[in-house]
């Protein structure tokens, strides 16, 4: 029989650390609660259980010869398909990639290893990250814990379904316009965008590289920051990266000027989700803060804005599946034309295969004036938006998603309604700034409802100490679904 | 609360002043789509056309929008982070350190076909 597991994953590490649990338990029992968590969601893609245990029984050894706990010692963890790990597939949710076997680890699952975390797992997303539900996916969908008939969220939907039902484990996403805080919102977990080049992209699949981040989802703020904190910083493979000093992730103060976007709460976001976090903002303000309304005008066009240039940096980022160095290669081709056109019609789905196509077209020659640096324009304007409110006040809060989560096959027929989940995340990354999805309640039909706090460039220290204190004032974040409790 | 809650892509709602631009027509024909799809290097099927051209419509009247948000003074948007400092010294990587070489068996295990040496193709010269 095994003990329950600590809530969080620094409590599981601490406890390691005091010699009171084993890293060979705390891989058994997080293998056992992993798995009932994958009957119910089909989260996971990839196991490596065998390699967890062996490890854990080599940092036993370790740790019974006198060698110090590591700063993650023992806590398991999950990457999402799309980030590259030496064991299993990088499949990235497509079929081009079913059986890729990636030769490295990403940078960022490199050092959060080398600080003592176990690999335990791979998580399904939505095709190359390109999707807000996880039903994109050509390799398995995936359920939300809460309620099986409705979605996870995505792209990063197996590791939001983990991190909402599993104590004292972390789950690597990537957020390229609101993939980790959007399902971190609907599966009732915490999950962060850092600052773009926090976090080195070197293993990640690309999609659109000014955008695309790692970031971590896990069952409260200190998790994340704690994992953030090993995985930033400059890294040679990646010249986006920037320095980060751990100190300013894991020990900022609080601030206490809040302000809240009033276009971040129109007539588009639903009633409960406001009232959630109308009433997030009244803990925070009996708290001390100080809360000011603010403006960010550019937001009813950074979805429009994210649509050109995600497109357009994927069309040029996908272009390396042509069938002949990595991937699918269709049968038969009539010549090395016909090669390269079907196997990137057979090899990708139906939402990639638009999205290049759209890509293409606002990059091509015609359309590039009208549409592509038009949306560059655009984005200088949203950027802009948010410097301008941050001069005023420290941080923003606001929801992460104008509705919980919805039911599977909802919105899958209608792109636009699909990219609708996205108009409160992508203003961060068309900005490159920081910002986390923290639960800030339920609805009456019990699901979670996210709220979202944004920093400015480089404040992710700041977003996640408001995100510690607004968990030390309220208990949502410590929610399960009734079968995980 | 000075105005009324502004509503995130509320086509009655223009937050931005409008600048005269060109607009661009917003839509894209049947030859136009397998024009795009060529240089894309992507075979579409006959029976998708007609589905992309209202897909394209569509979303090239969501993105037209952005020309109500232009400003063609303004120097467009790029990554301020990317600076010499953060390049890399320039010199070859040792094997086993970051970024060193990756040997060729475990490029060409990814490739679809290749004959032990080199990536495979059709025959491309006669």
């Amino acid at each position: 029989m095994t003990r329950a597991r600590p809530e969080t994953a620094l409590a599981l590490r601490d406890a390691i650390a005091r010699g009171e649990r084993s890293v060979r338990e705390s891989v058994l029992s997080a293998i056992a609660d992993l798995e009932g968590a994958d009957r119910v969601t089909g989260a996971l893609s990839d196991r490596f259980f065998a390699e967890a245990l062996a490890e854990a029984e080599a940092a036993d050894r370790r740790l019974a010869a006198g060698e110090r706990a590591r700063p993650l010692e023992g806590i398991p963890f999950t990457a999402k398909g799309n980030i590259a790990t030496r064991l299993g597939r990088t499949h990235a949710g497509s079929r081009m990639l079913a059986e890729h076997r990636a030769p490295e680890d990403a940078t960022a699952v490199t050092r959060l290893r080398a600080a003592g975390a176990i690999l335990a797992g791979k998580t399904h997303c939505d095709e190359f990250a390109m999707g807000s539900s996880t039903e994109n996916s050509a390799l398995g969908i995936v359920r939300n814990p809460w309620d099986p008939e409705r979605v996870p969220g995505g792209s990063s939907g197996g590791a939001a379904a983990l991190a909402g039902a599993v104590r004292g484990c972390v789950h690597l996403g990537s957020d390229t316009g609101g993939s980790i805080r959007q399902p971190a919102a609907y599966c009732g977990a915490t999950g962060m965008k850092p600052t773009y080049g926090t976090v080195s992209r070197s293993g990640l699949v690309a999609f659109a590289s000014s955008l695309d981040q790692i970031g971590p989802l896990a069952r409260d703020a200190r998790d994340a920051a704690a994992f953030l904190a090993v995985m930033s910083g400059r890294d040679p493979l990646d010249a986006t990266t920037r320095a980060v000093a751990p100190a300013e992730i894991l020990e900022a103060p609080p601030p206490r000027r809040i302000g809240v976007p009033r276009d971040y709460l129109g007539a588009a976001i639903e009633p409960e989700t406001r009232a959630a976090v109308l009433a997030a903002i009244e803990a925070l303000r009996a708290d001390g803060a100080a809360v000011t309304e603010v403006d960010l005008p550019t937001t009813p066009y950074a979805n429009a804005c994210y649509q050109v240039v995600s497109t357009a940096e994927a069309s040029s980022n996908l272009a390396r599946y042509d069938g002949v160095h990595i991937g699918r290669r269709a049968s038969s081709p009539a010549g090395l034309a016909d090669l390269y056109a079907r196997s990137r019609a057979e090899g990708f789905g139906a939402e990639v295969r638009r999205r290049i196509l759209l890509g293409t077209f606002v990059l091509s020659a015609a359309a590039q004036e009208a549409y592509y640096r038009r949306a560059l324009r655009v984005r200088r304007r949203i950027a802009d938006d948010f410097a301008r409110a941050f001069a005023a006040v420290d941080l923003l809060v606001a929801p992460t998603s104008p509705f919980p989560a919805f039911r599977l096959g909802e919105r899958v027929t209608d792109p636009l309604a699909l990219y609708a989940c996205d108009i409160l995340t992508v203003g961060a990354n068309l900005a490159g700034i920081p910002a986390i999805s923290l639960p800030g309640g339920r609805s009456r039909a019990g699901l979670p409802l996210g709220l979202q706090i944004l920093g400015p460039w480089g404040g992710d220290g700041a977003v996640l100490a408001l995100a510690r204190r607004f968990q030390e004032l309220t208990g949502h974040h410590r929610e399960l679904p009734e079968a995980f409790a | 609360m000075t105005s009324a809650p502004a509503t995130p892509g509320d086509p009655e709602r223009t937050p931005v002043e409008r600048t005269p631009v060109e607009r661009t027509p917003a839509s894209l024909g049947a030859e136009e789509v397998h024009r795009i799809a060529e240089l894309a290097r992507l075979r579409i099927e006959p029976a998708e056309v007609p589905m992309l051209v209202e897909h394209f419509s569509r979303m090239l009247r969501f993105v037209d929008s952005l020309a109500e948000a232009d400003d063609p003074s303004l120097p467009p948007w790029q990554l301020e982070s990317a600076s010499a400092e953060t390049l890399r010294s320039d010199r070859p990587r040792e094997p086993g350190e970051p970024g060193g070489p990756i040997p060729a068996e475990a490029w060409r295990a990814n490739a679809p076909e290749s004959d032990g040496a080199w990536f495979t193709v059709p025959r491309v010269v006669g």
